[in-house]
């Protein structure tokens, strides 16, 4: 894979600010962590492996995100949405548009169910099966959440290091809050399946995929949640044969998952979010009034966004500035710019009647084609 | 060598062949991804082909702001991933040819990639084989450029913008580079106005012009958010 322009500084440059912010991410994460467990004390020694991996997982997401908003048009996307968003006279008017477009497109993806409600139903199982298990697993990980034996199967429950309350681990709330993520594991399974059903029949999407990008994740994320319950499996049923080699893989598994997430497919957990910011800018944007493209008078975009788009060009180096019309390339809808593209060749080989002076006249095309095709008659009817 | 794709507008017949394939293709079903435009038919009775030209440093992917448009070890440039895409629609405006199309109700760009699926296991894209006079066509550089006397040119140029494609257009021999605003010049110089066409009772093809697809814009509900709200508000 080419990349595209990446970045709006030197290569040298991008990569000394993105570590920064990655060191950034890294150091608020281990200062979260170090507060949220009170100093360690309620920090789980056995989930040690788990906590280093997402320190190096935050420092790579940090320095990931960073290199990204340092792309030149990814920039002018975000200084717009933060500059709409925290607009005070935008608030009272858009207020609702921020959080129902997150229930509706980053919780629920209603846009997915439009591709096909198959991919949505697998989508949905992926999204919370994971987004749940991180809810439970990284508050316990860091310390946020502890659970402490104070009797053969009651436990003492800290938040943040706060006391707040027992559990009985045979009671239905303990059994079902140690077996969460169990139930999370299954929503995962069926997920992934949904996937790996649908990259094995649907042709469309076959031969496009690619290992590492595409089936990488959906490995990890079934392999995951299978030793996930596996674990479960050994323990209540064959008296913890194999919990260990299967706790050492799953750990494993998981620690690679954290290590992936800020480069493959999954990155989109931490990007979508810029939609939101694209929904608000459509919604201010339709208000502030509609470009028309200059040749045909017809509305093709936004005004704001054509605009952006000159600045997101120049900012990656195009220039089309057309002094010949006084218009920018971009003035143009779609349809003109390929009106106009292939008047051009239409002039080119001879294939307009209007000629540069102005006169109407028929021309004879110039062969772009084997001579052989075209006879003579045809010639003089002036084909 | 890779493959390269060619088009000869001037063979174009407007049959329309291409576009019908296209919208059969697996990864878009029922939407042609290649356009077929009339000019003004007062003025030429051209018709023209667009398919994604594969720019080299292609525009689309460098605006956009969720790095979501790839291209491939041989140039093509990639739809938009489709978990990436957060359909901002920069590459629509970007476009230098007019090419990628935005699919609002799955909030999606798609465009032409070639026939990715067709061309990687050897076979020629939809679009030229299913051409019936070679407008369209796909193969070894060498052997397609001795089937037509004039030379292939993949250098544009716009205002001051210089762009190279992977796909190679036909052109009279000697011909370097399209100046594409060149000769719009000239017909703005010969009093040309484009919608003095339509006025003239002359009739666009439906479906194929952007004001069917802008129709109503403002009003679109984009992402079903305004329904939402109305039936929030009891409307
Ligand atoms: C922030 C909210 C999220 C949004 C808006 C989102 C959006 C998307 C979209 C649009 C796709 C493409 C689906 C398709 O068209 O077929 C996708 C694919 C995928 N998403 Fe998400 N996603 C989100 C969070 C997550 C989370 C938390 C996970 C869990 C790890 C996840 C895992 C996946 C996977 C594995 C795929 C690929 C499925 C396949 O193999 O076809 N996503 N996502």
């Amino acid at each position: 894979m080419q990349d595209t322009k990446p970045s709006i500084y030197s290569p040298r440059q991008t990569t000394i600010r993105a570590s920064l912010i990655g060191l950034g991410g890294m150091a608020l994460l281990a200062l979260l962590i170090m507060l949220g467990s009170r100093m360690l004390a309620f920090f789980d020694p056995a989930l040690t492996g788990y906590a280093i991996a997402s320190l190096f997982a935050a420092f790579a997401v940090a320095f990931h995100y960073g290199t990204w908003l340092m792309r030149p048009s990814t920039r002018v996307m975000w200084r717009r949405s933060w500059q709409f968003f925290l607009s005070w006279p935008n608030f009272r008017r858009y207020f609702w548009v921020i959080p129902i477009t997150f229930v509706r497109n980053l919780l629920f993806q209603s846009f997915i169910r439009q591709r096909s409600t198959l991919r949505w139903v697998m989508h949905q199982c992926l999204f919370w099966g994971v987004m749940l298990s991180f809810a439970v697993t990284f508050p316990l990980v860091f310390g946020w959440l502890h659970f402490e034996a104070i009797g053969t199967h009651t436990y003492q429950i800290f938040i943040f290091g706060f006391q707040v309350g027992q559990m009985n681990a045979l009671g239905p709330v303990g059994f079902n809050t140690f077996h969460a993520l169990d139930y999370f594991a299954v929503l995962v399974i069926i997920g992934c399946a949904i996937a790996y059903w649908r990259r094995w029949q649907d042709r469309s999407i076959r031969p496009v995929q690619r290992v590492l990008f595409d089936l990488l994740p959906l490995h990890l994320l079934m392999s995951i949640s299978v030793t996930g319950l596996m674990l479960t499996v050994v323990d209540l049923w064959f008296d913890g044969a194999g919990h260990w080699p299967i706790t050492l893989t799953h750990q494993f598994l998981v620690i690679m998952l954290l290590l992936y997430l800020p480069f493959g497919k999954l990155f989109h957990i931490i990007q979508r979010p810029a939609s939101l910011g694209v929904e608000l800018y459509y919604k201010i944007g339709s208000k502030q009034g509609m470009k028309n493209c200059a040749r045909c008078g017809r509305p093709y975009g936004l005004e704001l966004h054509v605009e952006d788009v000159k600045t997101a060009l120049n900012g990656v180096g195009y220039n089309f500035w057309l002094p010949q019309s006084g218009h920018h390339w971009q003035d143009y809808c779609a349809r003109c710019k390929r009106v106009i593209r292939a008047g051009a060749y239409a002039g080119l080989v001879g294939r307009a009647w209007v000629e540069p002076g102005g006169l109407q006249q028929t021309q004879y095309a110039q062969p772009t084609s084997p001579v052989s095709e075209m006879t003579d008659e045809a010639k003089q009817n002036g084909n | 060598m890779a493959k390269k794709f060619f088009m000869d507008p001037q063979r174009c017949i407007g049959c329309r062949a291409c576009m019908a394939a296209c919208q059969e293709c697996d990864t878009h079903r029922g939407v042609s991804m290649i356009y077929i435009d009339t000019l003004d038919t007062e003025w030429s009775p051209q018709t023209s082909p667009t398919v994604c030209m594969h720019c080299v440093n292609p525009p689309c992917a460098n605006v956009c702001p969720a790095d979501a448009i790839k291209q491939d070890e041989n140039g093509i440039v990639l739809q938009a991933s489709v978990d990436r895409c957060i359909y901002c629609r920069n590459c629509l405006i970007a476009c230098p040819f007019g090419v990628p199309k935005y699919q609002a109700k799955q909030a999606l760009m798609i465009k032409c990639d070639q026939c990715y699926d067709r061309t990687s296991v050897g076979k020629k894209p939809w679009c030229a084989t299913a051409c019936p006079t070679k407008a369209l066509d796909y193969g070894e550089y060498d052997e397609i450029i001795q089937q037509h006397p004039g030379s292939a040119v993949n250098q544009w140029q716009f205002g001051d913008q210089a762009l190279e494609t992977n796909v190679y257009v036909f052109a009279p021999k000697e011909t370097r580079k399209f100046q594409v605003l060149q000769l719009f010049d000239y017909r703005e110089q010969a009093g040309y106005a484009p919608n003095a066409g339509l006025a003239g009772g002359q009739q666009e093809i439906k479906g194929e012009s952007d004001a069917d697809v802008w129709a109503g814009w403002e009003n679109r509900d984009w992402t079903g958010w305004s329904a939402l709200q109305q039936e929030q508000e009891g409307k």
